[in-house]
Order: C-alpha cells, then sequence, then structure tokens
C-alpha cells in the first residue's frame, strides 16, 4: 500500500514537473492532490478487512500499557498460569514418554501385542509359543507380519570384560518387520536362522557402538561372547531406536533358536508382536483371536488344565507406543496425577479469572467512559480478551520452560534399575501441543467470563462511581470464584494429606526383619562359567571373604531378599492335611544360606533356624513361616517336627519342619507373605543357576560397605557376575517409587493449589477493602473500634474458605475414592484427613487476609470521608 | 483550478474504476489518468480515494492485481478485471444509464409536457 501510493505521488509529481513545475512545487502539489495519505491508508486497510488486525495490534499495546500499570495483577495472574500450565505439562510429558509416545518405526500404529489370558482374566502377557506364533504368522488375511521378541540381562564379555547388558532374543524378521535400516553393516535376515544352523551374529545398538567401540567401524565383524557364546557383530542401529521396550535400551539383538520351544505345552515369556495387516482394524483382529485360539489349541491337544489357566482369550492390544511393565506400574499414579493437574489447571484459571474480574471491576469507570465515548460493547470484549491472552500467552511460555524442567526432574525421580535411563524429555510436538490446547482453554475460560461481565456495565453508574446493582452482582461472582478456588484446592490438600501419611504409614510397617543395615549383592550365574561344583565354592568361599570384612557381622545367601529376588513357587502335599482348596497345594520357597535370620533378624517363635548342620549329607530340614503353621497345622509349636512334601521332578521330597519363623513382608509392604519355607540353601539337591543375593549385616550405614564389599569380592574373583549391590532399605524404597511420586508430586500441587487460593483471596479482599474504605472511615468516625473492622475483613475470609471446604469436603468425600487402592492404613474418606485439610485451608485463608485486614484497621476517617 | 469540474456523485467512483480498468490494466496512477482523460478532465476525484476503492473492488473480488513494470522503469501494482467484475460492471452501466436516463427524463419535463 506504502509503496503504491509512493508511486503514485512520485508519478503525479513526474508528471507535473514535465508540465513546467519545480521539483518542490510539483512534489507538494502532488501530494495536495493526493489529500491526506494517512487517512487514505486507513480507509484502505478497512477496505480490504485489515482493520481486525488493526484492532489487534492497538489492543495488544493497550494491554501492554494496562499490564506495566499493574505489575502485581500482572506477576500475580501470569505466575497463577505459569504454575498451572507448566506443572500440567511436564506431568503430560511423562504420561506422554510412558503411555503416548510412538515408536520410531515404520507404521507403529499397525502394531499390536498378542496375549493370552486364562479364565480369571489375568493377563499371561508376555507369553507365546513358537506353534501359537506360526498360526498367527500364517493368518495373512489379519496379520502381515509377526515376531518373538524376548529380551533379557545377558553377561556380555566386549574385549576380556564382563559386564551385564540388556538384549533381546528376536524371530530373524525383527529388523524388516519395524523398518529399521542399519546405521552400520547389516540388519538380521531370514539368513540368520540360528535352527538352520547360521553362525551366531548380532546387531548392536548406537549406545553400545559409541560406549564400548568409541564408534570405530571396525565394530562389524568384531566378535563379542553373549552367555558364553561367541558371537560377530554384523550391524549398528540408528541412535534413535532403542527396541520397543519402554524405558529400557536393548544394546544387543540376535535371532532367537525358536526350536527351543516348539512343544505345544511350552509356553515362555516371549512377548509377540504382530502387524495388522491392510484395512484390518484391531476390533476385527480381536474378534478373530478367540476362535484363533480355540482352533489352536484342539489341534494341539492342550490339556484342559493349561488351558484354563492360560489359553482361555486371546487379545490384541496396540503396541504403537511400545510394551512395557513400566506403564502398568505407573499408569495409575501417573493418571491420579493427570486429575490433580487438572485440577490445579482449574485452580489457576479460576484465580486469573478472579483477579481478571476484580481487576476490571476497578475499570469500571474507565470502560464506563470508553462506552459513553460509543465503543461498542462487542469491541470491549475483544479488548479484554486481547489482554487476557497476552497475559495467558506471557504465563505459558513461562510455564513451559517450568514443564521441560521439572519434567525431566521427574524423569529423574524413575527407577534407577532399568540401567542408564533411555527416557529423555524434551520440549516435542505432543508437549507443546498439549501446552498450547492448555493455554487456548484457559484463555477463554479466564477471558470470557469477566469480559462478558465488564461490557454488562450500566452506563451512568459506572460513571458515577456509585456501588450500582452491578458492583455487587460483581462482587457476588468474584465471591464465588474464590470459594471454588477453595473448594477445588480442598480436594487437592485433602488428596495430598493421604498420600503423605500413606507413605509414612508404609515407612513405618514392620516389615519383620531390621531393614537399615543390610547390603545386597545380587548376583546372576548364568551365561558365566560358575556351574555346579564351581558355583558352589565360589559361594562358600565368598561367604568366608565377606566376614572377613571388618564392620560385618553377619552374611548369608538366599535367593529371594526380600522385595529382591526371586520366591519360588512349589507343589505341596501335607501328610494328613486335605485340601480345601486350590491354593493349599502352592508354597512359596526360598532357599535361604545358613545365618538368615539372623542376619535379617527375623524372630525364630518356635524350633531351631537354618545353620551350619544342614549340608549335603544331613536330613532335609526347612523352617516355615507363622502363615504357614498357622494354616495347615493351626498352631506354632504344633508344627515343628512335622512333615510336608515338596513335588517336584518325579520324585517327591519330604522335609522335617525344624523351626518356625515370624512372618515378614517379601514382595509387598501392603501383606505379610502367606504361605513360605526356608530351605537350607546347601541341601538343595539342583544346584540352581538362578540369580540369588549375598546379604552382609553392617556395623553402621550400610551404603558406607558397598565399595570394600565389591573390591572384596573382584579382588578374590575378578570374573564374578555381579548385578548389583544395594542397600536394602534402598530397595524397599525404589518399591515405593509410585507411592512416593504421588506423595512429592501431590503434596507440591496442593501448596501451589493453596498459593493460588491464597492470592485470590487477598486478592478479592483487598478489593472489598478499599471499595469499604468510606464506608470504614464511617464507622471509625462513629466511635467504632479498628478491632470490629479488622474483625469485619477476617469473617468474610473465613466464612469464604469454610463455605469452599464444606463444598470441596463433598467433592472430596466421593472423588477421592479414586485413591482407594492406593492407600494403606487409611480410608479415603478418613475423617482426620478432612479436618487437617480444613485447618490448612483456614489458616492459609487468614494468612492471606492479614495485609487487607491491617488496611481496613488502619483507615483513617478524616482522609477516608474527605475522598467521599 | 480554472476549469469547471463535477464533484463525484457517491458510489459511482468503483463504477468508473471498473470502466477505466474494463479497457486495459491500469496502475492506481494510470486509473486516475485515465477518468481524467476520458471525462476531460471535467471530474474532480480525490485522489487518495482512488486506493481505498481499489481494494474495496479487490476485496470483492472484482479486480486483481499483478505487480509489474510502469513506463519509467518502477514497480507498480497492476489491477484487471475480473470475471466477477466484468459482469458487475455491466449490470452498474445498465443500472446507471436507466437511472440518469430517467433522472433525464424527469428534469428535462417542461411545465407544458404534462
Amino acid at each position: 500500500m506504502d509503496r503504491e501510493m509512493r508511486f503514485h505521488l512520485d508519478a503525479r509529481a513526474a508528471d507535473l514537473e514535465s508540465q513546467g513545475m519545480s521539483r518542490a512545487d510539483a512534489e507538494r502539489r502532488a501530494r495536495q492532490e493526493f489529500g491526506d495519505v494517512i487517512r487514505w491508508k486507513e480507509a484502505g486497510r478497512d477496505a480490504r478487512g485489515l482493520a481486525i488486525v488493526d484492532d489487534l495490534v492497538g489492543d495488544l499495546r493497550y494491554a501492554v500499557r494496562t499490564m506495566r500499570r499493574s505489575p502485581g495483577f500482572t506477576t500475580a495472574a501470569m505466575l497463577s498460569l505459569a504454575l498451572g500450565i507448566g506443572a500440567s505439562t511436564a506431568i503430560f510429558g511423562l504420561l506422554d514418554l510412558l503411555l503416548l509416545k510412538r515408536l520410531p518405526v515404520r507404521a507403529p500404529q499397525e502394531l499390536v501385542h498378542v496375549t493370552t489370558a486364562g479364565e480369571r482374566g489375568d493377563m499371561h502377557s508376555g507369553s507365546s509359543n513358537y506353534p501359537w506364533f506360526q498360526h498367527v504368522t500364517s493368518r495373512t488375511d489379519l496379520f502381515s507380519d509377526a515376531m518373538l521378541v524376548r529380551h533379557d540381562v545377558y553377561k556380555v564379555s566386549i574385549g576380556g570384560s564382563l559386564e551385564p547388558i540388556t538384549g533381546q532374543r528376536v524371530t530373524t524378521n525383527y529388523h524388516g518387520m519395524l523398518g529399521i535400516p542399519a546405521l552400520l553393516g547389516r540388519t538380521l535376515t531370514a539368513t540368520d536362522r540360528p535352527e538352520a544352523g547360521a553362525p551366531p551374529v548380532a546387531v548392536i545398538s548406537y549406545g553400545l557402538w559409541q560406549r564400548r567401540f568409541a564408534g570405530s567401524l571396525d565394530v562389524i565383524g568384531a566378535a563379542i561372547t553373549v552367555d558364553k557364546q561367541p558371537y560377530t557383530i554384523v550391524g549398528v542401529t540408528p541412535p534413535e531406536f532403542r527396541g520397543i521396550l519402554v524405558g529400557w535400551t536393548i544394546d544387543v539383538t540376535m535371532p532367537l533358536d525358536t526350536s527351543q520351544f516348539t512343544q505345544p505345552g511350552n509356553w515362555s515369556t516371549t512377548p509377540l508382536i504382530a502387524r495388522l495387516a491392510p484395512g484390518v482394524s484391531s476390533e476385527l483382529a480381536q474378534q478373530q483371536l478367540d476362535p484363533m485360539l480355540a482352533q489352536f489349541v484342539d489341534a494341539n491337544r492342550t490339556s484342559e488344565r493349561f488351558r484354563a489357566r492360560f489359553l482361555q482369550h486371546a487379545s490384541v492390544t496396540s503396541a504403537a507406543t511400545g510394551i512395557t511393565d513400566l506403564r502398568a506400574q505407573f499408569s495409575t499414579p501417573l493418571r491420579l496425577l493427570m486429575i490433580a493437574v487438572g485440577l490445579l489447571l482449574l485452580i489457576a484459571c479460576v484465580n486469573l479469572a478472579g483477579l481478571l474480574l476484580a481487576r476490571n471491576a476497578t475499570r469500571q469507570h474507565e470502560l464506563g467512559m470508553r462506552l459513553a465515548l460509543g465503543a461498542r460493547r462487542g469491541r470491549i470484549v475483544r479488548q479484554l480478551l486481547t489482554e487476557s491472552a497476552a497475559i495467558a500467552a506471557l504465563g505459558s511460555s513461562l510455564g513451559i520452560v517450568l514443564a521441560i524442567q521439572g519434567g525431566n526432574a521427574l524423569v529423574a525421580l524413575m527407577p534407577e534399575h532399568f540401567g542408564p535411563l533411555s527416557m529423555a524429555l524434551t520440549a516435542d510436538s505432543h508437549v507443546l501441543a498439549f501446552a498450547l490446547v492448555s493455554t487456548i482453554v484457559t484463555i477463554l475460560l479466564c477471558g470470557l467470563m469477566p469480559a462478558w461481565q465488564a461490557s454488562q456495565i450500566a452506563l451512568l453508574p459506572a460513571l458515577n462511581r456509585s456501588h450500582s446493582r452491578t458492583t455487587t452482582t460483581r462482587m457476588r461472582a468474584g465471591r464465588a470464584l474464590v470459594v471454588a478456588q477453595f473448594a477445588l484446592s480442598f480436594v487437592l490438600v485433602a488428596g495430598a494429606v493421604l498420600c503423605v501419611r500413606t507413605i509414612v504409614n508404609l515407612a513405618r510397617v514392620d516389615t519383620g526383619f531390621e531393614r537399615q543395615r543390610l547390603l545386597v549383592v545380587r548376583m546372576d550365574p548364568q551365561g558365566t562359567d560358575y556351574e555346579r561344583e564351581r558355583l558352589r565354592t565360589m559361594q562358600r568361599e565368598m561367604l568366608e571373604t565377606l566376614r572377613g570384612i571388618p564392620g560385618v557381622p553377619h552374611v548369608t545367601l538366599a535367593t529371594g531378599t526380600p522385595f529382591n529376588g526371586n520366591v519360588d513357587g512349589r507343589r505341596l502335599t501335607i501328610p494328613g492335611f486335605e485340601p480345601r482348596e486350590s491354593d493349599d497345594t502352592i508354597l512359596q520357597v526360598n532357599l535361604v544360606g545358613p545365618g538368615y535370620f539372623d542376619a535379617l533378624q527375623v524372630p525364630i517363635l518356635s524350633g531351631r533356624a537354618i545353620d551350619e548342620r544342614d549340608g549335603d549329607t544331613s536330613r532335609r530340614v526347612a523352617v516355615v513361616g507363622e502363615g504357614f503353621a498357622l494354616r495347615y497345622f493351626g498352631d506354632v509349636s504344633a508344627a515343628v517336627g512335622r512333615t510336608f512334601i515338596i513335588n517336584r521332578g518325579p520324585k517327591p521330597i519330604p522335609y522335617e519342619i525344624a523351626g518356625v519363623a515370624k512372618d515378614i513382608r517379601y514382595q509387598d509392604l501392603r501383606r505379610p507373605s502367606e504361605r513360605i519355607a526356608y530351605l537350607p540353601w546347601f541341601q538343595a539337591d539342583d544346584v540352581r543357576l538362578a540369580p540369588f543375593e549375598f546379604i552382609l549385616r553392617t556395623e553402621g550405614n550400610p551404603s558406607n560397605w558397598i565399595e570394600v564389599t565389591r573390591n572384596a569380592m573382584r579382588r578374590q574373583r575378578p570374573d564374578l557376575p555381579i548385578l548389583a549391590i544395594q542397600t536394602l532399605d534402598g530397595v524397599i524404597n525404589e518399591r515405593l517409587l509410585s507411592e512416593r511420586l504421588l506423595a512429592v508430586l501431590g503434596t507440591f500441587f496442593a501448596v501451589v493449589a493453596l498459593a493460588l487460593a491464597a492470592v485470590g483471596v487477598y486478592g478479592l479482599l483487598a478489593h472489598l477493602v478499599a471499595r469499604q474504605v468510606p464506608e470504614i472511615g464511617v464507622r471509625l468516625a462513629l466511635g467504632a473500634r479498628p478491632g470490629e473492622m479488622v474483625w469485619m475483613t477476617v469473617r468474610e475470609s473465613l466464612s469464604l474458605a469454610a463455605t469452599g471446604a464444606g463444598i470441596g469436603l463433598v467433592g472430596a468425600a466421593a472423588g477421592l475414592r479414586v485413591l482407594e487402592g492406593f492407600l494403606f492404613g487409611l480410608s479415603p474418606t478418613d475423617m482426620v484427613n478432612f479436618a487437617v485439610a480444613a485447618l490448612i485451608l483456614v489458616l492459609v485463608s487468614l494468612a492471606a487476609t492479614f495485609v487487607p485486614a491491617r488496611r481496613a484497621a488502619t483507615v483513617d476517617p478524616l482522609v477516608a470521608l474527605r475522598a467521599e | 483550478m480554472t476549469s469547471r469540474t463535477t464533484e463525484l456523485l457517491q458510489g459511482t467512483l468503483d463504477l468508473l474504476i471498473l470502466k477505466a480498468i474494463s479497457l486495459g490494466p491500469l496502475h492506481g496512477y494510470g486509473v486516475l489518468l485515465r477518468l481524467q482523460q476520458i471525462s476531460n478532465d471535467t471530474l474532480q476525484i480525490p485522489q487518495g480515494s482512488l486506493y481505498p476503492a481499489l481494494y474495496r473492488l479487490e476485496h470483492q473480488g472484482l479486480v486483481t492485481f499483478e505487480w509489474g513494470e510502469s513506463e519509467n522503469k518502477r514497480q507498480a501494482k497492476y489491477y484487471a478485471l475480473t470475471a466477477a467484475g466484468r459482469k458487475r460492471l455491466r449490470e452498474e452501466t445498465d443500472y446507471w444509464e436507466r437511472l440518469s436516463g430517467a433522472i433525464g427524463l424527469v428534469l428535462k419535463t417542461a411545465p407544458g409536457d404534462l
């Protein structure tokens, strides 16, 4: 437009000049003839339909000016939004990482995890066997491809040094099906099938390549040993691909020898992932799966019992985001946090709405003036909306920064035993989209109501500055908003108090053993040279070595340290005991070395503990848990001397009960283990290759012994397969991660919510007091004491808090039931809990009242009356 | 301004611009020159008002433009009629002729004619 008009002026001037005018005259004349350039430009913009943009720029400028004029309001509003949006975006980012982020593979939405389940509905999720896999593969009408993926921790030796590394064995179509190219070398192909006698090859991750081969090109063709088997590296995968297990980085991928599990009854933990055929929905595949499974089971003559337990139903679940146990473990707490975050966002909105409302009330005069000068109401609404949008934009930008910082802190809170944490939270499109949507919703929610209200101003009263009817309704709306904030905060606070008390209760639980001074050394002999006698020798030798460490009074070993290892299930019969239910024949077995009960300080209630006497040649004995004794023999002392039989293999083995130990909590802090039997380690006839733990009792903080222990063991035998050395307390705390996550974040949310509510009530009261100054002045002049004025303010605040708490109580009583399964030693409607929450609310409202109340008390009647 | 000029009737500028452009693409100044030329300098057009009018016509889809080079080698915006613009020009011309005919008829009526 500019250019065009300049052209016109120049051309006209040139024409006039050629008619004999001087250059300067010509230019002046041209301008004169053209008229007011600015006016025509404006008219031109209007004609073009650009008026909206111009107005917007004007509105923005106006908004910035208003914001600068009231920095307190702006800061409060921005901060409340930044906190609300920041917290919700951080949580969303984490949820996204765990639940929503798609795998970096070809068409991830087509990938499904095919699972089977027994009649009780419990997922036998990871299981499959080869014939079933072939059966699924053969259904090309449903699935275009399918693969088996079995992941494990392998003892990998590269250049002579042994390291536990997360890896997987897969069917050779793995890379092809996922569409993963090789960064270097090649990926697995059908020619690598071990069943066909192909030489063993492995594909490694980018991470392992960088870490152990320093990114050298010589990696192709390099030899590594995986569980003692030699492999040749043939390829490296791209950096963004970490496998399909969320939270794990798969460093080494090898072909799966499917001939290992071709027997129909031989199902193993090997997830079956399929790709839906083009045009097949997962619903369609789901409908077909049950008949498919039934047909398969019939054809393979699977035993009825096996069928009932594991193969009743088959289902598909989307594997577009990968498969994970992490998701199952954390999805409930994360969803709860999401609800909390939603509430927080709502509070932030309400808060902002309240702030805007209060401010618009003080701006009535100005708005009234603009209306009187002929501004359309729609125009004023638009301008107020622009203002809230500007605040929202600033607040949410700040929120996103907070979100990324906070989100990474959240990721860091996740358990470490997944090895190097392979999740990094960045501002990716999902997270940003969420922030954007919440911002827009916030703008609309926060901006519309006050803006609409403001436009409803009655002209004359506004100009006359009198307290009109509209002002009263506005104050009523302001009160309602503060009450709503208090109610929402109440729910959050009550929830947070519940979570914190749960954590405290869990931390106080008597686990039945002394947990403060125990060190656990996790070992895994699988895939090493430690087998049979050599393993036994090593174990005896290590017990001696560890006993030699100063400050370590007790050393023992076990297959299952509490909260750590494996407690095996076995079949059991007891002479003279008729099983009442199918459960009665199942027993949990823990193999323990001598000194186990001393090391853990578990009291023996009757009989004796397992000790050095119980070896290869002595009579087979067992110590059973209290629950076991009570269940089968009715009494603790009656159990000693009795016999039970473990049915394993062809020959049932009888054990005599030598003692009864107090029950301890094994896997779950919330419940004691039900039936457990401890068998002597050195009596076991099968020398187990499973992971086990050395347990050390230390005289001080056990973490001080970690390095000493590692060094002592390594010095003795450098090739020991040590998985980890941890304090037992640390292990237990790790178990409480989701509870801790909820408690810490819940508290954080509650505090933020309270801060927001405090700002809200402060804003409202400050505004009320400001408006009541003349009234207070009159009252003081008529002899009222300042204390009464303070009480007037406090009463207002308390009644708001009480109303809010009352409404919140109803909401919390209904809403907090979602926490039920999560709590320990508490009910969601615990009265003490509600009382605490209400008290906190009242205290916060009192704190927020302090400044306005003082203001009310210090009104100078003279000044107030003069202003009137 | 010594010559006798005529102020534009409200709303006729658009019609005149459409007409001027219908004879061939023109830039804004060119529109002015052409209008002055055809009307023998009798029409007084506020020069700046051309532009809002042009933008209005553009907004209504009656004219389009493209940047081209002017006689004196400068970039200028050349306006041309769209199909809708041509149709509108026809309609407006018809309307104008009927209207001016009717008004002329009324004005020429002598006392004895009735």
